[in-house]
């Protein structure tokens, strides 16, 4: 019985290697402003690469040039970073910024994008940098030099069902305080958390911390090389409100034992009232929210409010052949016609003030008219390793009720000084 | 085969041992039904109760993960590469074995364990120096390239296995037909070769389930997502939960496009894969 | 399985070695004469593909190295960074537990599952559905393996607190015992078949006379099943020694997104290696770094290898 299958196995061989004979040849081909490639970070059903495509059909019937486009996915980083060696890189790639910092940033494999700041969105009479709103690029520069422009604003915070808890926002910690023990005093759980996912976590611990301390402080005790930095009053002081948080049992049951997404679900299904999460959080949980959910936003409030925000957005790597047409792209990408369907298909918020605000992120797009920004949980992700290594899993045993404030601080400083020991 | 005899006797113990063995497989059977139930449920519906049958029925799911990820074409990328990889593995696996196992110079024990090492390598280590040699002679990025890494990677466990059943079988036969006067290259084709035909087999399925669940490789050497496996299709159809939203029922659909072709497989092979073990172990 | 031999085929060769030295038959010097032109096409693959890149990787664990840019030279430096680094040795901690725990577990079960499948009814049916976990993409598992442990509605959680009435937090609190559990049950099934292949081949009679001789099971396990099994356990006991220390997938996909990597109180060396280069939100990169510990990690297996080889062996003389 052995010889058919193999027979047809090795019909099948011979079949690959004619398929796969002509898959290798490179496009060596040089910088003719005619063509580009790009590869992105979506997949091609999702809305975001619909907007992208659509934009790039339009770009190539009005400006000739060819665009190739592979839709990646998330990982599209991780396939570039091996390229870079003398691969075949493409000539524009998109991510989040804090991706595109470690893989491409890092290593100094980016191209500069001021000119494209500098460029003129086509039709419009107003340069890019005009189109983006200056708050948004300040963290988005490495030594002068900008390396992303974006077409998407992620701003994290708490999201509420607007339809259930009327009222104004919490202004302050306090108030915020006491809609947690009035939900409790009332049966309902405060807040819901996917605590398997370490990243979720620390928004609460950080996003206290940064509303005590202020914007970029996180960052600079994390990259205290002893470790001991964090041992202050006002650590102390915001790491037991945290505390309290899980003391009280504010977090609904199970969030300490449950597999990612299920919590942030029980809460679209008005299970816990407040969700601290960025702005996809109406996208990823919309379609399985109750009737009638109304996603509303508030910035975590602190006495120093921030709102965290992240940029999506393009980003060209270093050897690209091609990039003066990648760069022609971008510029073309930001024209409102194509940018507002970011917001009104794709449902997200777009880094241009002027355009409209999806319905659901009103109350992000209204705190980021009056409030300064921050980093999602200052940053601290961005030093490669550290949060895997030494902050993650302390936090990990704070939000879980593991360890006091005391035992937080003190092996957040042993970890912290075994990660700089060896990269320092 | 075995008299019945020898089943008399037995205590409470043996008894409770197989009803512990019967839960154990209805656990595994189970498990791999609550797996296609769920592919065709919806998703909320999964969470709030995995264990009941409501919103059964959503056959969307899987035209969903299909079309989502573009499995099409990684089905057949991957059903192409997989049996291509794993027939040539075989072919170049098994003279090599049959010399490490029946040259018995010193040499070939000391290469016997120098492939065998090669299983303890993670690919992780690797992967850098590989992908700029690839790079180097083009082969990143093409279906080849990955077919050539899938044969050399999965070489030190296919050698090991092959050269053990190999060294297994009785010599006699060759022997014999050596005194007939056939030469090493006949003896080998005709003689041992078909002996050793379940070996072949096992290695065969064994690699080809693993190269079918490969991801990593694939990851990094392959770029365009019409060469894609689907390994990466499934990996790229996760990943968009994150920003748009997750749909288990999809993608328990998405698993089971990629586990129904090797249960199947399993199911019409199985059996010989066990008897090519089991030859093996019998001297 | 085939492998299942190898011992017994090393003690073969020993003696086939020891033989050698009297004339070689005409097929041996034949099949001589054909070792380089069978063996070549497999070893140049090997040597380009794997051993290559292999000492690619030695070298470039004397520097520091981020993929993309130039390597600097750090002599020993990382190693020395390595043996100091708690993330490693923790991480280290656990592959051992891992090898040691869930090897001795796996092979435990295997063994008192074959010698109930030994006689019973289905016996061909329930082997092949153990053997089950193994054909499946270990995230798959995974994911199913989350689901029955979450807290409070998986399926095992349920039945638990039916059982107990507690309720454990089996993912907050051990997530890896539960991941060791998973791991004992993936593999019983793939070593079950492969022990059962050393048993099938002990005769029948031998059981019974030692029946009727009055040997309890443990007796009987003790003086035929373990003895004339041996020569495979020792093999099984290798391939698990090798393969566990790349055990990856499976303890991954515990990471909640396919973005994240798990906690790193549940790493072990393969994800400490891809945590320092690709994993992670935003990755590491440091080749030079991670293939300082896959080198050591190397050394380790090789050591134990050795090591296993001469207990097995010593322990068989005693049978």
């Amino acid at each position: 019985m052995t010889a058919a299958p193999l027979r047809a196995a090795a019909a099948l061989t011979a079949a690959a290697l004619a398929l796969t004979a002509c898959g290798g040849g490179g496009n060596a081909a040089s910088d003719d402003g005619k063509s580009f490639t790009y590869w992105s970070m979506w997949k091609e059903n999702e809305p975001q690469a619909q907007v992208l495509a659509q934009a790039v059909a339009d770009f190539e019937k009005e400006t000739g040039i060819d665009v190739t486009v592979q839709w990646q996915g998330r990982d599209v980083l991780k396939k570039v970073v091996p390229a870079l060696r003398g691969g075949d890189v493409p000539d524009l790639v998109d991510q989040e910024e804090a991706g595109v910092r470690a893989n491409l940033v890092a290593s100094d494999q980016f191209r500069d994008l001021s000119a494209v700041y500098a460029a003129e969105v086509p039709g419009s009479g107003k340069k890019v940098s005009e189109v983006v709103a200056d708050k948004y690029t300040g963290t988005l520069k490495k030594d002068g030099k900008l390396f992303l422009v974006p077409y998407e604003i992620i701003g994290n915070g708490l999201w509420f069902d607007g339809s259930k808890l009327p009222g104004a926002a919490p202004k302050t910690w306090d108030e915020l305080a006491a809609r947690f023990a009035k939900a409790k005093g009332e049966g309902r759980a405060p807040i819901a958390l996917d605590a398997d996912i370490p990243y979720y976590n620390a928004y609460w611990t950080v996003g206290v911390l940064q509303g005590a301390l202020g914007a970029g402080k996180v960052d600079e005790l994390a990259k205290d090389k002893t470790g001991k930095a964090w041992d202050t009053p006002e650590v102390r002081a915001a790491l037991a409100k945290v505390k309290a948080l899980v003391d009280n049992k504010y977090f609904i049951d199970g969030y300490d034992g449950s597999k990612w997404p299920a919590v942030q679900e029980k809460w679209a299904q008005r299970q816990a009232d407040f969700l601290l999460m960025g702005s996809w959080a109406p996208s990823e949980t919309g379609p399985k929210a109750a009737q009638g959910f109304q996603f509303t936003f508030a910035p975590l409030p602190g006495a120093k409010t921030t709102v965290p925000v992240s940029n999506l957005g393009f980003a060209i790597p270093k050897p690209a052949k091609k990039a003066a047409a990648a760069e022609k792209f971008i510029a073309y990408f930001l024209k409102d016609a194509h940018l507002s369907k970011i917001s009104t298909t794709a449902k997200n918020l777009t880094p241009n003030p002027a355009l409209p605000v999806p319905d659901d992120l009103k109350g992000l797009g209204a705190a980021l008219e009056t409030l300064p920004v921050s980093r999602p949980i200052d940053g601290i992700d961005e030093i490669p390793g550290y949060a895997e290594e030494a902050f993650y899993p302390v936090n990990d045993q704070l939000i879980k009720g593991k360890t006091d404030v005391d035992g937080f601080l003190s092996q957040l400083a042993e970890k912290q000084a075994n990660y700089w020991k060896k990269n320092g | 085969m075995r008299k019945s005899s020898s089943r008399h006797g037995h205590g409470p113990l043996y008894r409770g041992g197989v009803g512990l063995v019967w839960l154990l497989a209805v656990f595994n059977v189970g498990v791999l039904a609550w797996m296609g139930v769920a592919a065709l449920r919806e998703h909320t519906a999964i969470f709030s109760q995995p264990w009941s049958l409501s919103t059964f029925g959503q056959f969307g799911n899987f035209a969903k993960a299909w079309s989502d990820s573009g499995f099409g074409a990684a089905a057949l990328n991957t059903v192409v590469l997989v049996a291509g990889s794993a027939v040539v593995l075989v072919a170049i696996s098994a003279p090599a074995a049959y010399a490490l196992a029946r040259s018995g110079t010193r040499i070939s024990g000391a290469m016997a364990l120098f492939f065998a090492l090669g299983i303890g390598i993670p690919v992780q280590v690797i992967v850098i120096p590989l992908f700029v040699m690839l790079e180097n002679i083009g082969l990143v990025n093409s279906l080849t390239g990955l077919f050539v890494l899938y044969v050399a990677l999965s070489l030190p466990f296919t050698v090991f296995l092959l050269t053990a059943f190999f060294g297994s079988l009785p010599e006699e036969v060759e022997e014999a037909a050596a005194i007939d006067g056939a030469g090493p290259l006949r003896t080998f084709v005709q003689i041992s070769l078909p002996l050793a035909r379940g070996g072949l087999i096992t290695a065969l399925i064994l690699n080809a389930i693993g190269l079918w669940n490969e991801t990593f490789i694939a990851l990094v050497f392959i770029q365009d997502t019409e060469l894609q496996t689907l390994p990466l299709a499934l990996l790229g159809f996760m990943q968009t939960q994150q920003y748009s939203g997750a749909d288990y029922g999809a993608l328990f659909a998405g698993v089971c496009i990629l586990v129904l072709p090797m249960l199947a497989l399993y199911v019409w092979l199985g059996r010989r894969i066990v008897e090519g073990m089991t030859l093996g172990a019998v001297k | 399985m085939a492998v299942a031999s190898a011992t017994a085929v090393a003690g073969r060769r020993a003696r086939r070695t020891k033989a050698s030295a009297a004339p070689l038959t005409p097929l041996a010097r034949r099949r001589r004469a054909l070792f380089w032109p069978f063996v070549a096409p497999a070893l140049a693959l090997y040597l380009v593909f794997f051993v290559g890149p292999v000492l690619a990787s030695v070298w470039i664990s004397f520097h520091r190295w981020d993929g993309v840019g130039a390597l600097e030279p750090r002599g020993v430096q990382n190693y020395e960074i390595l043996l100091d680094d708690s993330t490693f040795l923790d991480s280290f901690a656990n592959t051992m537990l891992i090898l040691v725990v869930v090897g001795l577990a796996t092979f435990a079960v295997s063994f008192a599952l074959t010698m109930v499948l030994r006689e019973m009814r289905g016996r061909k049916f329930v082997r092949a559905v153990l053997f089950f976990p193994y054909i499946v993409s270990p995230v798959v598992l995974s994911v199913l393996w989350g689901f029955l442990f979450r807290s409070p509605e998986g399926l095992l959680t349920t039945l638990w607190s039916g059982v107990t009435g507690a309720t454990p937090n089996w993912l907050g609190d051990n997530l890896f015992t539960v991941i060791c559990i998973g791991l004992i049950w993936v593999n019983t099934g793939f070593f079950t078949t492969i022990i059962m292949a050393g048993v099938d081949r002990i005769p029948a009679d031998l059981y019974e006379d030692s029946a009727l001789a009055g040997a309890t099971a443990w007796q009987r396990f003790r003086h035929i099943t373990l003895p004339l099994t041996w020569d495979v356990v020792a093999t099984a006991a290798v391939i698990w020694t090798i393969s566990s220390l790349k055990i990856f997938e499976f303890i991954y996909a515990f990471g909640g997104t396919t973005n994240d990597m798990p906690t790193v109180e549940v790493w072990n060396s393969a994800l400490f290696i891809y945590g320092s280069t690709f994993g992670g939100r935003n990755p590491q990169y440091q080749f030079g770094y991670a293939s300082a510990s896959a080198v050591v990690m190397l050394l380790v297996v090789g050591v134990l290898v050795v090591l296993l080889r001469r207990v097995m062996r010593r322990a068989q003389i005693q049978f």
